[in-house]
């Protein structure tokens, strides 16, 4: 039988004797506690000839009439070699957010999954949801988390995170620069390797011909149908739209109903009576 | 002091006393599955919560402090998150948070006598992700466990606990066949169980009042106990199963069985927005 008195026993009675519990709701913390580490590996340079990345893409956001639509190509490539072509780089986060990323999709979907889950700890944990800031923060502590990784040439992620606010009726639009820095966009963004290829398309698409905000769905997904063919035709990571081979792009709406996938044989049709066969 | 066995177990004995004491006048907390999953249902007193999601199937339904309520809690939420974070939401089952996490710690705790222990009583609900039938599992302060299949209750008392069961056995048999009945009828029943325990837990008012218990059960009321929106279960189409039962189905439960109609006629729009295909791709 064991002594329950003097200073061994006193020390035993001192140590917690309950899991850790008091992480506030942050799930990177209990991630942390249990040993977990978004990037492990090497701290020093990596030789590029040892490690070539899958990496390269092309997403875009815009706002429209009701909200937001976030579209974005299916390739994923690894160097000069194309290593899939059904990637999902649309993200549905919760009921209100998507996540459209750019990058290395190894790192990209391990921080989508850490943002679902923080999401969804942080409202089971704290019994409210969220704000839409503290989404933000979130996702911008996981790239600046990365940056070790994206200078070594390894990984980086810049993505794309669109929210609709409920509570203000109104849809978001971020961007990221490598430290984790957001900036919200008032009409669209772009990220990936075809973006540099649309960027200005759109903005004088927003500036001289209609106005994004205005579009209404169908005009709006008619842009990003022609923006990512347009981006697939000059980045040969974009895979654009391959109607042969059925590798279509995603294209997600987040509206105050919540988030819709456009359904595949609707994107078809767009694609057939407004991209494929209009000429100048 | 307790170098020596028997007082060892008494001083175990001692504590299951003194949670057992603390626990008596506690309100009790029902789960009841129906024909697309489940219901859970619980008294508390305002500013306090008593039912819990924990994971995307499953949720939690607790009676006694709220302190410990609020560590059991935590510790579900943290092993769930961990492992379907780890593994897969898959992997998550509620046989295996109690059987490997939640259990062997509430039970350690219990058996450390130099510790505060924890006055707690729980109820868990899941949905298996193949089915959606409605598992339930009882968890006591000690960390032993049980099992059901269509039914759970959690009271102050073990007789009110069994005198529950009874109620539900034998007035609705058809709980003896899985996920037979309408959210209506389990709505009426489980608000009814509860208010017949409430500030009584040992002696159900279908049996005949007890001598002073309707005057206790008036002060509690008067106190501002409320009707606490019960947990429902199966109805989203989304991949979290869990959302409180709205004011307007709540109120019109607590008068069953006299709106009934009216109760279907809220409900049919959930089934509709449930029954429409929505697309999920998340990871």
């Amino acid at each position: 039988m064991r002594s329950h008195s003097g200073p061994e026993f006193l020390e035993k009675l001192a140590e917690p004797s309950w899991p850790r519990t008091d992480f506030q709701g942050d799930f990177l913390a209990l991630l942390r506690d249990r040993g977990y580490s978004l990037t492990l590996g090497p701290s020093g340079p990596v030789e590029k000839s040892l490690w070539q990345p899958v990496e390269s893409t092309t997403v875009l956001a815009v706002r429209y009439d009701a909200g937001v639509l976030v579209a974005g190509d299916r390739r994923a490539t690894s160097g000069t070699t194309v290593m899939y072509d059904r990637a999902d780089k649309v993200l549905e986060i919760d009921e209100h957010s998507v996540l459209a990323i750019s990058g290395s999709p190894a790192l990209a979907y391990e921080m989508a999954r850490i943002l679902e889950y923080s999401f969804r700890y942080y409202r089971r944990s704290q019994l409210q949801e969220l704000s839409l800031e503290g989404k933000l923060r979130t996702l911008s502590r996981l790239i600046r988390e990365n940056l070790q990784w994206a200078l070594q040439g390894i990984g980086a992620v810049l993505p794309i995170f669109a929210a609709y606010d409920p509570a203000t009726e109104r849809g978001h639009i971020y961007f990221y620069d490598l430290l984790g820095t957001q900036f919200e966009s008032a009409e669209f963004a772009v990220a990936g390797s075809g973006s540099v290829w649309i960027r200005g398309a759109l903005y004088y698409q927003n500036r001289w011909l209609k106005r994004l905000e205005t579009m209404s769905r169908d005009e709006a997904t008619t842009i990003a149908l022609r923006m990512l063919q347009a981006a697939a035709h000059y980045d040969a990571a974009t895979s654009g739209i391959r109607e042969e081979t059925g590798a279509l792009p995603v294209v997600k709406f987040l509206t105050q109903e919540g988030i819709e996938t456009l359904d595949e044989s609707l994107l078809r049709r767009i694609y057939q009576e407004f991209v494929e066969t209009v000429d100048v | 002091m307790f170098d020596e066995p028997h007082r060892w177990l008494q001083a175990i004995e001692n504590r299951a006393q003194y949670i057992e004491r603390r626990l008596r006048n506690a309100s009790p907390a029902v789960g009841l599955s129906y024909e697309r999953g489940a219901l859970l249902f619980a008294f508390c007193p305002p500013g306090q919560r008593k039912i819990y999601e924990i994971y995307d199937r499953v949720a939690l339904a607790a009676l006694g402090h709220p302190a410990d309520i609020e560590r059991l809690r935590m510790l579900a939420i943290n092993l769930a998150h961990t492992e379907g974070f780890v593994r897969s939401k898959d992997d998550v089952t509620l046989q295996r948070l109690l059987n490997f996490g939640i259990a062997p710690e509430v039970k350690a705790n219990f058996d450390e006598v130099f510790r505060s222990p924890l006055i707690v009583k729980v109820l868990m609900v899941e949905l298996t992700p193949t089915t959606e039938e409605p598992q339930f599992f009882t968890l006591n302060y000690d960390g032993n466990f049980s099992h059901r299949k269509n039914f759970g209750v959690v009271a102050g008392t073990h007789q009110a606990e069994e005198l529950m069961a009874e109620t539900i056995e034998e007035e609705y048999p058809l709980f003896r066949v899985a996920r037979r009945g309408a959210p209506e009828g389990r709505l009426g029943l489980g608000g009814r169980l509860l208010r017949s325990h409430q500030g009584s837990p040992s002696t159900p008012i279908r049996r005949g009042p007890r001598r002073g218990t309707s005057g206790r059960r008036s002060a509690r009321r008067g106190s501002g106990s409320v009707w606490r929106p019960p947990f429902w279960i199966g109805t989203r189409p989304s991949r979290a199963k869990y959302r409180p039962l709205t004011q307007e189905e709540l109120r019109t439960a607590q008068e069953y069985p006299r709106f009934w109609p009216l109760l279907s006629e809220r409900i049919a729009p959930c089934r509709d927005a449930s029954s429409e295909p929505r697309s999920n791709t998340a990871a």
